[in-house]
């Protein structure tokens, strides 16, 4: 079994963890490329808000043709694609596609799945992974999600 | 889509004025703000607590200079709209601190007993937005307010008289910036903070 594994605690030294709020509602952080290790939505209209400031709010893993997400013990991404076991960057595979959750592409929020929904990775110029995204579950609505965070090849 | 919110702000400011010339004048004033907001949020603002100082005067009769310090107290609620930005629920608070509201009113067609007073004013202001109780910032506005001013005053006297003035605001309190709205989507929010701003005020002098 090939296996690539990418465990990635996010802020290590010298990366960027300012926490810049919204202006509209400093309670999320503002919506970024910078790789500022952050991310942020609405539960139900609460703030979900994760700062990477000790390296193990957000982290990521790919194994052979799937990368996770793990966005602090609620959020988890799970992205399967053939494309991602081939790329040299698995990451880069995500960047610039928007996904609709389905059996290919889940998300789940304190292990709920997803029933709808979307994820939209931008380009970004360096080994940054920011989006958007929005989804529900079966008792929750995830809205005006923001995330921006910095991966590290292995 | 931008969609443009009127928020109907209705203050009860406290006036205490202090005019060299008059010794004491005291001004009573009500004021009302309109809030263009291109967001679909509705927001309703209370501020109290305003001071108004005259704190200098001039040899030109038909020029009023006019100072005035204001601390501003408005809390912003933001309330349900439609689904397209259906922002929560929740409370803003924001502190403003009006540093400098300057300006000459010129008297024009000063009979001795009536005048109408016109002139623009500049007021730069810092403030903090809190929408968590333990959550302050400095950096989140900063804002600069132009103000037309148009007034009409009596003068029974040269110590006794009243003028009221309108005054329109248009304030920058941020610029544009891209936010995510409900469905994940980017847009950009350049309506959320700024303000068209009217007040009436009425002075008194004797």
């Amino acid at each position: 079994m090939k296996l690539l594994l990418y465990f990635l605690p996010f802020l290590l030294l010298g990366t960027c963890t300012e926490y810049v709020a919204e202006p509209y509602d400093p309670r999320l952080p503002i919506y970024s490329t910078e790789g500022r290790n952050v991310m942020g939505a609405y539960v139900n209209g609460s703030p979900l808000v994760q700062i990477d400031d000790l390296g193990d709010n957000l982290s990521s893993q790919v194994i052979e043709d799937t990368v996770y997400f793990n966005f602090g013990f609620q959020l988890r991404f799970k992205f399967v694609d053939e494309a991602i076991a081939n790329a040299t960057n698995p990451f880069s595979v995500l960047e610039g596609n928007e996904y609709q959750f389905n059996e290919q592409y889940q998300v789940s929020l304190d292990g709920e799945p997803a029933i709808e929904g979307k994820i939209q990775f931008v380009d970004t110029p360096a080994n940054y992974l920011s989006g958007t995204f929005y989804f529900t579950t079966e008792n929750s609505e995830v809205t005006n999600g923001r995330f921006d965070y910095t991966y590290f090849e292995n | 889509m931008r969609v443009l919110i009127f928020t109907f702000l209705c203050s009860f400011p406290f006036f205490c004025s202090l005019s060299q010339n008059n010794a004491i004048a005291i001004s009573g004033g009500i004021g009302n703000t309109l809030n263009f907001e291109t967001i679909s949020a509705t927001k309703t603002t209370a501020s109290t607590g305003m001071f108004y100082s005259r704190l200098f005067n001039t040899t030109n009769p038909n020029l009023i200079p006019i100072t005035k310090f204001r601390v501003n107290i408005s809390s912003i609620k933001q309330e349900l709209s439609n689904n397209e930005f259906n922002e929560p629920d929740g409370f803003t608070t924001r502190l403003a601190f009006t540093d400098v509201l300057g300006g000459m009113r010129l008297k024009l067609g000063n009979t001795g007993y009536t005048h109408l007073l016109v002139g623009p004013s500049l007021t730069m202001s810092a403030a903090e937005q809190n929408s968590d109780i333990n959550y302050l910032r400095a950096d989140v506005i900063q804002q600069v307010s132009l103000k037309a001013n148009l007034g009409f005053g009596i003068d029974v006297s040269d110590s006794v008289g009243f003028s009221i003035e309108e005054t329109i605001n248009v304030t920058n309190l941020q610029k544009p910036y891209l936010s995510v709205d409900r469905t994940g989507n980017l847009f950009e929010r350049d309506g959320g903070l700024q303000f068209l701003t009217s007040e009436l005020n009425l002075y008194f002098k004797f």
